[in-house]
């Protein structure tokens, strides 16, 4: 926090502590990203997972990473994307490696799509979608300590819409591509400079960018008007890195953007560095990439 | 004033308070340490209320300071009595009841103190007059016109400016106004990072009241009421980046007008009656790049409050009354089913909003028709008020399923009636020594923003409490009185959200939810010397919720163990100096037990661990006020200095998580701090 903000805010509610590591500091081996091909599937397709696996000494091919389905639902009053027993509970392994081939469940459209689950006791309430209509199945990593939840995007179709909407839904839908990162460079003192020769205690300006087709477009059906409206992807970019610092750990999410710019404080003094990028698309794509940096004094 | 008082009763606020009202009482008038009328309940003027240090003057939130009110949260703003959510206590002000008692931020009240008279806070066991809330009752008379031809005051600090004024028109009759412009948002705009701003919405502030008394007989008035307050806050210009909001807006307005008309009769009967229309409206948007979440309500309300009392024989009165208002509210709401939170919501600090999205607009009739009756029976040292109120509540969403296709819409009305029997008992045992006993039933109906098919539940019906407040006045000499206080209240039917994970269509909220509060109270109120007054206040509760009879109970969101104030002003050659104490139980938070990565997104999630078994570490502050009146021909000016938390105690206010949710650490609260201002009075 600034200076400025403290002393302004002194006068209300004190100041916010800036406090351990960032997320984008690897000081231990840690799950930083999942890639599903193909980025949306329908129930019972095969899906083929992986997984970007780091640690202080590189990029892991982590053959203890386990896999397992979670096929409970989120409570509504759960303020989180996927249900807290998918952490807590114990799952069946699905697959255990670094990458893996799952098929979706059957029933993830009734379990986490617009088809309400089957109940003698009347129509239950189907799940709910997010901003870009998408419905999610969850999928649980598991690597010592660590854990990650991926969330596969299922092709299940509209909840609340008329049979005409729904046709025209249909036409109008593209199933998820996984997006495509295209490339980094980096400025210090707005002069471009070698990711081998980057300046050391410097504030460093990384810019990536992915491919124009990453970004696409998809409809979105309003159930309050019924109406479908156009949106384009929004996407943004995790960085990681062995050493030095970032302003944000996460960059982007301006919807039709094509790159993105991550602000890094440089180490004081000369070394490699690993780097990985992670891209999010807003339907649940992903790619990686990584590079190594060479600081030097 | 007293003797006509008496006629009608112990409990009977209404009727006392529209009697008391007739009198014309200047701004000059200082009630030092008036006695408390039922158990529990305290009653100050805002001349006594405005002098507590911490309060700027702001009798409103002076009333946090009272026995039985838990100390406000880091967002500020919610009351919460007697371990009631802040959405269950009643806030009315000359019988018009306002939606809040503060405004956004819980910097001020929304009723300027100079347009008031006096304050009452009833925790529990009030009256069958008021009804609709399973809490307390926060009642505001507001100042007849001035003894003197004008009088006036003009206050201007860190935080806003304001003014009140009141002109007399002769027989009693006149004109008062006050009104209040924030300016803090604008002085620190730019200043502060939106970060920084999240953390504390800055709002914008303003509100207006006005009044206009028009005498017609002897006893007999009518009074234009208008009651007006906006709000609104919003952060708006940040990046939209993943981690952090790209907008957040939250707007809060109400206004009401009524008119009161109030005749007391040369048999001592009494009457009054309050027609008030108005206008709510509540808005929270937040933008971010994952997603938005808004929901706006609009409502027109309309209101009615009547009374009539007569004394039927000399032990015995009758009162009879009604109290109605309906609601007609339009609402919208997109976004995450969780935002915006309610109590009992398991979330951490600085979380990332759920990527969850619905989209619903509903409108829905919430009318609340309750007649009323009460009679007073008083036999030797024995007052004995029993009341019943029978409250009719319509509940009328215009849509019982989720929007589906083309299938038609259907609303559903269903109309219940509750009754609420109360009893309220004093027995004056010596001169000095009163025992109280308030018992009764309370119902609430849902929020219109809770009757929703897709948000909500629109079968949601009506919660119900039940209060039992026993309490003692002790009078120690003239100058001193104690007032312990036992109270348990409790409240089923509350309306949660559904634990389940396959909850039934339109089933969003369930209404299976119970709560219990229990505790006692002693206030020790003193004013050895004309100069020196004030009052020690402790409470011990304990209030907790359950999503259903075969779950557990676990504790509220505010609840707070211990309160503890310390409230004293002396005076001297124009000398005011005020001094307070407060010492809180920090409030329960769920800990975060670990964390995962949500690798579609790339933010950190939170895992929790059993809910609101942690609390903040307990909160102490001593403020100062000093402040000195010079007097020029007939202007009193008076600068004041108050001092907040002189031992710069760093008080935890909130639990921060990193952004892996793997270290926490404290917000602190106010480090030492003065703040400055200054009241011109005419």
């Amino acid at each position: 926090m600034r200076r400025a903000d403290c002393l302004a805010f002194l006068l209300l509610a004190g100041c916010a502590p800036k406090m351990g590591n960032p997320a984008s500091l690897i000081t231990q081996e840690r799950i930083i990203g999942v890639r599903a091909e193909p980025a949306e599937a329908a129930p019972g397709d095969l899906v083929q997972y992986s997984s970007l696996v780091v640690s202080p000494s590189g990029t892991v091919e982590a053959q203890d990473l386990s896999w397992s389905l979670c096929n409970l639902r989120k409570p509504v009053a759960e303020n989180t994307p996927v249900s807290q027993a998918c952490l807590t509970d114990d799952l069946a392994q699905s697959a255990q490696g670094a990458s893996a081939s799952i098929q979706t469940p059957s029933a993830a459209c009734s379990n986490f799509g617009p088809l309400a689950p089957p109940s003698r006791s009347g129509t239950l309430r189907p799940s709910d979608p997010d901003a870009t209509g998408g419905y999610y199945q969850p999928l649980r990593l598991d690597l010592g300590a660590e854990q990650a939840i991926f969330r596969e995007r299922l092709s299940c179709g509209l909840a609340g819409a008329s049979l005409a909407m729904s046709q025209e839904f249909r036409a109008r839908y593209t199933a998820n591509q996984n997006p495509t990162l295209a490339s980094l460079s980096a400025l210090a003192d707005q002069t471009p400079v070698s990711l081998d020769a980057l300046p050391a205690s410097q504030r460093v300006r990384l810019v990536a960018t992915w491919s124009p087709d990453s970004v696409e477009s998809y409809p979105v059906f309003d159930s309050v008007s019924q109406t479908i409206a156009d949106h384009r992807e929004a996407l943004w970019l995790s960085w990681f890195a062995t050493a030095g610092s970032f302003d944000d750990s996460l960059t982007g999410g301006g919807e039709g953007d094509t790159a993105t710019e991550g602000t890094w404080q440089s180490p004081a003094e000369a070394e490699i560095v690993l780097l990985w990028l992670v891209l999010h698309d807003s339907r649940g794509g992903a790619d990686f990439a990584s590079y190594t940096l060479t600081v030097v004094p | 004033m007293r003797a006509r008082a008496s006629v009608f009763g112990l409990a009977m606020c209404v009727a006392t308070s529209e009697v008391a009202a007739l009198a014309s009482d200047g701004y000059e008038t200082v009630v030092i340490a008036p006695p408390a009328k039922a158990a529990g309940e305290t009653g100050l003027s805002t001349a006594e209320l405005r002098q507590i240090p911490g309060a700027q003057g702001d009798a409103g939130k002076a009333l946090e300071n009272l026995p039985g009110v838990a100390r406000p949260g880091l967002a500020g703003g919610e009351l919460v009595v007697w371990g009631a959510a802040p959405n269950e206590t009643r806030v009315v002000v000359d019988g018009i009841e306002i939606p809040a008692l503060y405004h956004l931020g819980g910097l001020r009240s929304v009723v300027h103190s100079g347009f008031l008279r006096t304050l009452t806070l009833v925790p529990g066991g009030y009256g069958p007059e008021y009804g609709r809330g399973l809490g307390g009752l926060i009642q505001m008379a507001s100042r007849g016109p001035p003894v003197e031809p004008y009088q006036g005051e003009v206050n201007a600090d860190v935080l806003d400016a304001s003014f009140a004024a009141g002109v007399a028109m002769g027989n009693g009759g006149g004109v008062l106004a006050a009104g209040r412009v924030g300016y803090l948002d604008s002085m620190l705009n730019g200043a502060l990072s939106s970060e920084t701003r999240r953390l504390f919405p800055l709002a914008r502030y303003r509100d207006f009241q006005g009044k206009v008394v028009v005498p017609l007989r002897d006893n007999e008035r009518v009074e234009l009421i208008f009651l007006t307050s906006f709000d609104a806050s919003s952060i708006a210009g940040n990046t939209a980046t993943p981690s952090s909001y790209a907008e957040q807006d939250r707007n809060q307005s109400f206004s009401r007008l009524g008119v009161r008309y109030v005749r007391a009769f040369p048999d001592g009967s009494a009457a009054s009656l309050v027609p008030f229309v108005g206008w709510d409206h509540t808005r929270r948007q937040e933008i971010a790049a994952q997603g938005r979440a808004d929901e706006s309500v609009t409502s027109n309300v309309l209101g009615l409050r009547g009374e009539y009392g007569a004394a039927l024989s000399p032990r015995l009165t009758l009162v009879v009354g009604f109290d109605g208002l309906v609601q007609l509210a339009n609402v919208q709401r997109s976004g995450s089913p969780t935002l915006p939170p309610r109590e009992g919501d398991i979330v951490a600090f600085g979380q990332p909003i759920s990527g969850k999205a619905s989209a619903d607009t509903w409108s829905a009739a919430v009318a609340n028709l309750a007649p009323y009756t009460t009679l007073e029976i008083t036999r030797g040292h024995w007052r004995l008020l029993p009341s019943l109120r029978l409250d009719g509540v319509v509940l009328s969403p215009n849509r019982s399923a989720p929007e589906n296709g083309v299938t038609p819409r259907a609303g559903a009305s269903r109309l219940s009636w509750s009754p609420s029997p109360r009893l309220s008992v004093a027995h004056q045992t010596r001169s000095w020594l009163r025992e109280n006993l308030a018992v009764g039933l309370y119902q609430q109906a849902p929020s219109p923003a809770d009757l929703g098919a897709v948000f909500g539940a629109p079968t949601l019906g009506v919660a119900h409490a039940l209060h039992v407040v026993v309490g003692t006045d002790i009078d120690l000499g003239q100058h001193f009185t104690v007032q312990p206080t036992l109270f348990y209240r409790y409240m089923w039917n509350l309306v949660m959200r559904n634990p389940d994970a396959s909850p039934a269509l339109a089933h969003a909220l369930v209404q299976d939810g119970a709560g219990r509060a229990y505790g006692a109270q002693i206030l020790l109120r003193f004013s050895p010397h004309p100069a020196l007054s004030g009052w020690l206040a402790y409470t011990l509760s304990r209030s907790e919720r359950r999503h259903s009879f075969e779950s557990s109970y676990r504790l509220l969101d505010q609840d707070q163990t211990h309160l503890l104030t310390f409230a004293a002003n002396a005076s001297r050659g124009g000398f005011v100096l005020g001094v307070r104490f407060r010492l809180a139980t920090g409030m329960p938070r769920t800990p975060v037990i670990g964390s995962y990565l949500d690798a579609t997104t790339g933010q950190f999630q939170p895992i929790f661990g059993p809910q609101n078994s942690i609390r903040l570490p307990v909160f102490y502050a001593l403020d100062l006020r000093a402040e000195k009146h010079f007097r020029r021909r007939s202007v009193d000016i008076v600068p004041y200095l108050e001092i907040l938390n002189l031992t710069n105690h760093a008080n935890v206010e909130e639990l921060a998580y990193d952004e892996r949710f793997a270290s926490r650490s404290n917000i602190t609260g106010l480090p030492i701090l003065a703040v400055v201002g200054l009241s011109v009075r005419f």
